[in-house]
């Protein structure tokens, strides 16, 4: 007995519910490692068999004995790095700003605090609603442009000749010496290739006519009839054939591109299911997290230094640029390259953008149908034959091996570029 | 470390030794021979100068005359609003969402609470040395160019030169002339505060700061601060928050006293520390409170 407070209690009582916590404790920790390590050596032991060199150069296929992962590596590289340049400016800057820029004005504040606790929020929420975002923003671009599928539009040759002047139509015939092009306004016309200087295809969105009777027509798609009159399916989805000689002037607006399809420069509006549009949204997907790192790195740099640079007549810029950022490098590093890792690993939003493709070229521009590991590994698990089963694995002991490999580097960043502030 | 009286100061009219007892042999030879030069012109000048944090009032119509080129010791008991009028001169409340403030507060004739004037401008021509040294966590030789590279567009040699000078006026080059390019967070903490003085100067300032400047040293290092002030002052107006009074004795040629937001008291050290005009101050100086 011991105080005013009654009975003490029993040390051995004590000593036992220390000892019953840790055995709890290390019981669940033990049960997790032990899930994970069942199911890591699973994987191992079902896709180590295909796990070679062919495995990672050869393209999907049908037969599952020489079927690779070779466009799903390359795609995933490629939304990577569409992501992570995108993604690390934009996280950076926006973590910069919301940490080191709080505006003084109350009006001001609440919005800059708003932002911030938002930002939070976006973090936890569930990557296919970002894949949604993607579709309606990048993909389809709120429809702005027209529809994300060429094939619905009518495609065009468009030449150059030497003359200087252009011709467009749709390319009727073709031989070596000359092609044959249609215009809705010239009529047919034979083009001698020897003059042209340069051609490429384009896509028309929309045909505008108008009539001699005042009447403006507009849609997708125009064509000759056999008695060569014009018809042209309009906006409203009506058929309405016209005499040429009718049409007073005509005019067209094409989908928006540059380059050549085959060019790695080449470029499109709407962006489509391409590579772009899947790593910006990845890019989605992981900015939040970066944001929230960073902020992270940033308020661990003592306020201290802050003063000091500030104290010199530095401005807040320059006292951010040579001062804070340099001391939380190492911090913004290993959230973002954390943060990078969950975009390869992602498999949801891509589905959503770019869909469930079987990919056989790896992405030559940003406008390239992609395929990704998580998706490639989502398709062949979702196979029937058992042998696709085991390639999944072999796909997933690739994509960890990745992952770690990240987690690793976030770790030698961290021991090595860290260094103390005061 | 402290150096020895001249005989003129020695020979000075005879100031009352028995108010300066408990102050120690050093600073009382050190007060004694503050007295004898000529009055300078002035560099700060506050009038009802009032601040707030929030609701809650730090500073309380303060009138001082800072004079140029001499040291000025702000005493007084924590929470007076010795640090928030220093923070004020260079406009580090700028920082503090809730930090306002009313009245004058000129320096060299310009009225830094304006507006219109650019704090970062300021920053420049009023240097600050904190409580706790805070070197940057980059090499010594970064740390002094940081100011000038702030901004002065120098050449290379220029600007080496300008880290020298200012590490010689700090009393640093020869504890770190070959260790340059080492990092500054490996010095001790009496040479990293020394370092901080010397980041200050590099800038060419005309005021200098020091809030509290050694309350995180050692004596030893505590005292080569000292020797320093006291060098500086041929080129610098410092104002230094000290909460030693000894310090305050030893190094400053004017002393002001803040009690809860308001001055009670200012004038020549020798003056404040001998013959305080408030009941107050000397029962702070002596150690009654605070």
């Amino acid at each position: 007995m011991s105080g005013s407070n009654g009975r003490s209690r029993s040390p051995r009582l004590r000593r036992w519910r220390d000892r019953a916590f840790l055995i709890l404790c290390a019981s669940i920790a033990g049960v997790s490692m032990f899930v994970l390590a069942w199911l890591i050596g699973e994987m191992v032991s079902q896709g180590v068999a295909h796990l070679d060199r062919d495995f990672l150069t050869s393209y999907p296929s049908r037969r599952a004995a020489s079927a690779g992962f070779k466009s799903a590596l390359w795609g995933s590289v490629w939304l990577v790095c569409v992501c992570a340049a995108v993604a690390l400016p934009l996280g950076v800057a926006a973590a910069v700003f919301l940490e080191e820029f709080a505006p003084q004005r109350r009006t001001w504040r609440a919005m800059h605090s708003f932002a911030g606790l938002n930002i939070s929020n976006l973090a936890g929420v569930p990557s296919i609603v970002y894949g949604i975002i993607g579709l309606t923003v990048f993909v389809r671009m709120f429809g702005l442009f027209g529809s994300p599928n060429l094939s619905m539009y009518d495609q065009w040759e468009r030449v150059r000749l030497q003359d200087g002047t252009h011709a467009a139509g749709r390319l009727v015939e073709q031989s070596d010496q000359s092609l044959v092009l249609e215009h809705p306004r010239d009529g047919v016309r034979s083009i001698v290739s020897a003059a042209i200087t340069s051609r490429d295809s384009i896509h028309i969105r929309r045909h505008k006519l108008e009539l001699s009777s005042g009447r403006r027509l507009a849609g997708p798609h125009i064509g000759r009839t056999s008695e060569g009159l014009l018809e042209l399916d309009t906006d409203d989805r009506e058929r309405v054939v016209i005499d040429p000689a009718e049409v007073v002037s005509y005019e067209y607006s094409r989908v928006l591109t540059i380059g050549h399809p085959d060019s790695f420069f080449y470029f499109r509006l709407p962006l489509g299911g391409s590579v772009l549009a899947g790593g910006l949204t990845l890019m989605l997907v992981i900015l939040p997290i970066i944001i929230i790192a960073c902020r992270e790195a940033l308020r661990a740099v003592p306020s201290s230094l802050r003063e000091g640079s500030l104290a010199l007549g530095a401005t807040r810029w320059q006292s951010v640029r040579r001062m804070v950022l340099p001391a939380a490098i190492p911090g913004i590093m290993t959230g973002c390259i954390l943060a990078v890792s969950r975009a390869i690993g992602e498999a949801a939003p891509l589905l959503v953008v770019g869909g469930l493709l079987v990919v056989f070229a790896v992405p030559q521009n940003l406008m390239d149908d992609f395929s990704a590991m998580p998706l490639q590994i989502f398709n062949w698990a979702g196979r029937p034959q058992e042998d696709f089963h085991r390639l999944a694995a072999s796909g997933i002991l690739v994509l960890l091996m990745v992952l770690v490999a990240f987690n690793m580097l976030a770790i030698v960043i961290r021991q090595w570029f860290h260094k103390p502030l005061t | 470390m402290i150096h020895a009286p001249t005989q003129t100061a020695l020979a000075n009219e005879g100031t009352p030794v028995s108010r300066t007892g408990q102050l120690g042999h050093a600073a009382r030879h050190a007060l004694e021979q503050r007295g004898t030069e000529g009055p300078t012109g002035v560099a700060l000048i506050a009038a009802g100068l009032s601040a707030w944090y929030g609701q809650h009032q730090a500073l309380a119509d303060v009138g001082l005359e800072v004079p140029e080129r001499r040291v000025t010791a702000l005493i007084g008991p924590s929470g007076c609003g010795k640090s928030t009028f220093l923070r004020w001169v260079n406009r580090m409340n700028d920082v503090v969402r809730t930090a306002r403030a009313s009245g004058r507060l000129e320096l060299f004739g310009e009225d830094v609470l304006a507006p219109s004037v650019d704090a970062v401008d300021l920053r420049r021509r009023v240097g600050m040395v904190f409580q706790k040294p805070n070197p940057f966590p980059k090499s010594i030789f970064d740390n002094v160019a940081f100011g000038p590279r702030l901004h002065l567009r120098l050449r290379r040699g220029a600007l080496a030169d300008l880290v020298e000078m200012s590490l010689r006026q700090a009393a640093l080059w020869d504890e770190v002339k070959d260790r340059l390019h080492a990092s500054a967070l490996g010095l001790s903490g009496g040479q990293q505060q020394r370092l901080c003085i010397a980041r200050a100067i590099a800038v060419g300032p005309q005021v200098l700061l020091m809030d509290e400047p050694c309350s995180a040293l050692d004596p030893q290092a505590t005292l080569r601060i000292e020797d320093l002030i006291r060098d500086l002052r041929r080129q610098f107006t410092i104002i230094i928050v000290t909460h030693n009074m000894q310090q305050a004795a030893r190094v400053s040629d004017t002393v002001a006293f803040f009690y809860e937001g308001r001055l009670i008291e200012s004038g020549q050290t020798v003056q404040v520390f001998t013959k305080p005009s408030s009941a107050r101050t000397e029962d702070y100086i002596t150690g009654r409170f605070g």
